[in-house]
């Protein structure tokens, strides 16, 4: 599988990611920006206001019914949070044209639609269409109020907010409600007007066609203004921590949740990185881990504890879902085996462990299209263009000592916890 | 029984692939898709029992016997302690991905790996075969599932599903949480698991299917080494007197949600689910929700303008070993208007059946068959039911293809009827 990125004239990217072994093709358009409070509630809703028509298909109906005609091709919004940007754009899935019926070119068409969607809205009296708008900033609205839904990634979300609360890692990719109310057909014509002039932009195409058809079907692409220089903003990264702070909100669920939000201080660019992944590992990343085998397997106090890391950020957030009265006997079994794992007590079946299942969950990221791209599009915004296979070989050059220095970067910021309150007095039904 | 391993190969064209089909002379069948160019290699070890299988008698019972809700799933979980430590501790040293999944028909364990293929699928092998039950680990595990039990107690997608169920089936074990309850599972002790698996852990009743760039002569070889071969158990299973009528047309659960979720379903009536019918019933089934509700009908466009659905709105023909249902569901303020709507719909498909919207119907069923051959995952997850239920996932698109207007429609006025509907609703709690 071969990466390439192919800066066009203009600026924007065209990354070619090219492989025949999938019988479809994942493509994705991306505009990135710097998290910032107000304008990631309108990107937000810009690809989901542009989703709904474009000249020529003018209905949500009819964008659907041209998707459906090509065998039934998914082309969908697409807005996601990479550190501290926002990437927010389209992504499309298309079986390969060797499958169609009768010989539709369905690879172009998938490009073409996806550039019509981008590149030539509906606009009435420079703004974007009133109705569509507002049912998008309902629809937006209903979105981020939902996220409590998954009271897990939830919990994890609440911890992240409040330990980075005055950085702006702590925005959500999607905004907050209130910010999307404000915002008016005309405003968001203007921003997208920005958007189009300014944003990094970056194309991605994981699949069997050649560069040249890539390139070729791209006509809007190639045909945008000049990209200004590259302006994303490096996160904010530090791993000191003045006090931990405790933060319980209540919610009528069963079970409490609880998720630490640590600051490592450590990016996927520091010389450390690779060992604070291994470290991670070793400590809540697999079923083996310090955390997995005590907290879970020793003690039943839970079905789920893990540890994740973000290696834009350098943060870890460990995560449980516990019985209430169970929180301080919790609390206390994963500091004693962070502790250990501070003070090296790490065996070496433990370490086998941990090297041999980042190997394969390394390997094996390149078997999913969709996976594939979102670890080139993040490399992308680092300006870094290193394969899955590049990190494996930095991964077998790490000593004990290294994990052990990594593993004590680890420092609790914010210990959040979601206390389940089933059973209140207005439970009935 | 033969003595002999016989291996099979077969080549689809069309779609590119290739089923090699090992009948190993244990009794075990393993079926394996060779997939080039994959690094990840999946393996599963299935057994046709799941949390349905609530009673029944076999070599091993003395008669018939109910058995506690939720013990297959709990099997599941035991299976990977034995004697000499858990599974997960040995995959730990190769370095694979394992896992293990219990719905309401089968059973089955897995682990996906880059490389020291044969020495995974032999752990595989060892420990699906070794069970290990004391009353210390099983007191253990009832901890651990009792903390499962209580996430999927405030997960709408579980309730809003297990509801639907409940107003769908009277009788049926499918009712009942593939987990069980935290009540039901203190029930469980060693001589019961030892019973449960004793019935239904034959080989006979399981099956091996691999996806992945694998070395046959490897598979057959981990099969000729750690296969032990034991008498075959004949299984019955209590037949359930299940009605065809629904048990109830609507419920609402308040739970802590943004939106209310909900699902709508239709019962299956029709009998038949597993065999060819019944997969020609999958395609036709997933045509006619297409028509009904797919993102280009006039419904959809409908409901979405006037703010009743989001994108989260879905569909799925659901068929496990003895029962099916079609679920359309998504997130409503007025989900009684959704449903309502999708009745009308039905019924002017019934007067009208449009040629077009089912032609272009049937390319969307075709691409979502293709997108399934794309991942090792899926396709060795695919092969198990494929193997019990008897059917051949590879013949699907040529199904496909050969469907007719007449048999879509057939389909229609047998399956998709009001009185064989109901609605299960979780709605916001501080809703009153």
């Amino acid at each position: 599988m071969d990466y390439k990125r192919i800066e066009l004239k203009n600026g924007a990217g065209l990354n070619i990611i090219s492989t025949g072994k999938f019988k479809t093709g994942f493509l994705s358009l991306n505009f990135i920006r710097p998290l910032s409070r107000g304008e990631n509630a309108k990107n937000a809703l810009l690809v989901q206001v542009l989703r709904r028509g474009c000249e020529g298909l003018e209905t949500q109906q009819k964008i659907n019914a041209e998707l459906s005609k090509n065998y039934g091709m998914r082309l969908e919004p697409i807005v996601r949070k990479r550190g501290e940007c926002q990437v927010f754009g389209f992504y499309c899935t298309m079986i390969n044209n060797s499958f169609a019926f009768e010989g539709e070119n369905i690879f172009k068409n998938a490009v073409t639609i996806m550039e019509k969607l981008m590149f030539e809205p509906l606009i009435a009296d420079g703004a974007f269409l009133e109705e569509y708008v507002e049912s998008e900033k309902r629809n937006l609205k209903n979105y981020i109020a939902a996220q409590i839904n998954d009271k897990i990634s939830y919990s994890i979300k609440r911890a992240s907010e409040e330990m980075c609360a005055c950085e702006p890692y702590a925005l959500s990719a999607y905004g907050e409600a209130e910010d999307v109310d404000g915002i008016t057909p005309r405003e968001l014509y203007e921003h997208y007007r920005l958007i189009i002039k300014e944003a990094k932009t970056e194309a991605f195409y994981v699949g069997s066609e050649d560069e040249d058809t890539l390139k070729a079907a791209f006509v809007h692409l190639r045909a945008l203004s000049k990209r200004p220089a590259d302006t994303l903003p490096k996160p904010v990264v530090t791993g000191d921590v003045k006090e931990v702070r405790r933060v319980t909100e209540e919610l009528k669920v069963a079970q409490g949740k609880l998720a630490i939000g640590c600051r490592t201080g450590i990016t996927e660019g520091d010389a450390l990185y690779p060992a604070l992944v291994l470290a991670n590992a070793l400590f809540g990343g697999t079923p083996v881990s310090k955390l997995f085998m005590n907290v879970r397997e020793k003690l039943s106090l839970c079905y789920y504890v893990k540890s994740i890391t973000d290696k834009l950020k350098g943060v870890m957030i460990i995560a449980a879902g516990i019985e209430n009265e169970n929180l301080d006997v919790t609390l206390k079994e994963i500091e004693a085996q962070l502790s250990a794992l501070k003070r090296g007590e790490i065996t070496e079946d433990e370490l086998t462990a941990a090297r041999a299942a980042l190997r394969t969950s390394i390997n094996s990221t390149l078997d999913s299209g969709a996976q594939t791209e979102d670890y080139y599009l993040t490399k992308t915004i680092n300006g870094d263009t290193s394969s899955p296979l590049d990190l494996l070989l930095r991964l077998d050059a790490v000593t004990t000592d290294e994990i052990i220095a990594a593993a004590n970067t680890i420092k609790y910021d914010t210990i959040y916890f979601l206390k389940g309150t089933e059973g209140g007095a207005d439970d009935e039904q | 029984m033969s003595s002999e391993t016989r291996i099979t190969k077969k080549t689809y064209e069309t779609l590119g692939e290739e089923l090699i089909r090992i009948d190993h002379k244990s009794g075990l069948t393993a079926l394996v898709v060779p997939k080039r160019g994959f690094s990840k290699m999946y393996a599963v070890f299935a057994a046709n029992y799941g949390s349905v299988d609530r009673e029944f008698k076999s070599d091993a019972t003395d008669g018939f016997v109910v058995v506690p809700d939720g013990i297959a799933h709990f099997l599941e979980h035991k299976l990977f302690e034995g004697k000499d430590g858990n599974a997960f501790e040995k995959y730990a040293v190769t370095g694979a991905s394992a896992n293990a999944y219990t719905s309401f028909d089968k059973t089955a364990y897995l682990f996906s790996c880059t490389d020291r293929f044969k020495e995974n699928l032999e752990i595989l092998l060892d420990f699906v075969q070794s069970p290990y039950f004391t009353d210390e680990n099983v007191k253990k595990e009832q901890g651990i599932i009792g903390q499962e039990i209580r996430m999927y107690d405030d997960h709408p997608d579980f309730r809003v599903l297990n509801n639907l169920l409940n107003l769908l089936y009277h009788e049926h074990p499918v009712r009942v949480d593939i987990a069980g309850t935290v009540e039901s599972i203190s029930h469980i002790t060693p001589e019961i698991l030892n019973t449960c698996y004793d019935t239904f852990y034959n080989l006979s009743n399981m099956v091996l299917c691999i996806a992945g760039d694998v070395d046959i002569d490897e598979v057959v070889s981990a099969m000729d080494e750690k296969i032990i071969k034991k008498p075959s158990s004949h299984i019955e299973r209590k037949a359930i007197n299940e009605p065809d009528t629904v048990a109830g047309t609507m419920t609402s659960q308040p739970l802590e949600v943004a939106i209310p979720k909900f699902m709508l379903g239709f019962k299956d009536i029709c009998g038949e689910f597993t065999g060819r019918a019944a997969q020609k019933n999958d395609y036709l089934t997933e045509i006619l929700m297409e028509m009904t509700a797919g993102e280009d009908s006039d419904l959809y466009g409908d409901l979405f303008g006037r703010g009743l659905i989001n994108k989260n709105f879905g569909f799925e023909y659901y068929r496990e070993r003895n029962f099916a249902l079609s679920i359309f569901e998504g997130e409503s303020e007025d989900p009684a208007a959704v449903r309502d709507a999708i009745f009308e719909k039905l019924a002017l498909l019934r007067e009208d059946f449009d040629e077009e919207a089912f032609n272009i119907a049937k390319k969307n069923v075709y691409s979502r068959m293709i997108f399934q051959f794309n991942s090792t995952d899926n396709i060795a997850n695919s092969l198990i039911s494929c193997y019990f239920n008897d059917i051949d996932m590879f013949e699907g698109i040529e199904m496909i293809k050969a469907i007719s207007k007449e048999d879509a429609k057939a389909r229609l006025l047998s399956h998709f009827k009001e009185e064989l509907a109901a609605l299960s609703v979780i709605c916001p709690a501080n809703d009153k």
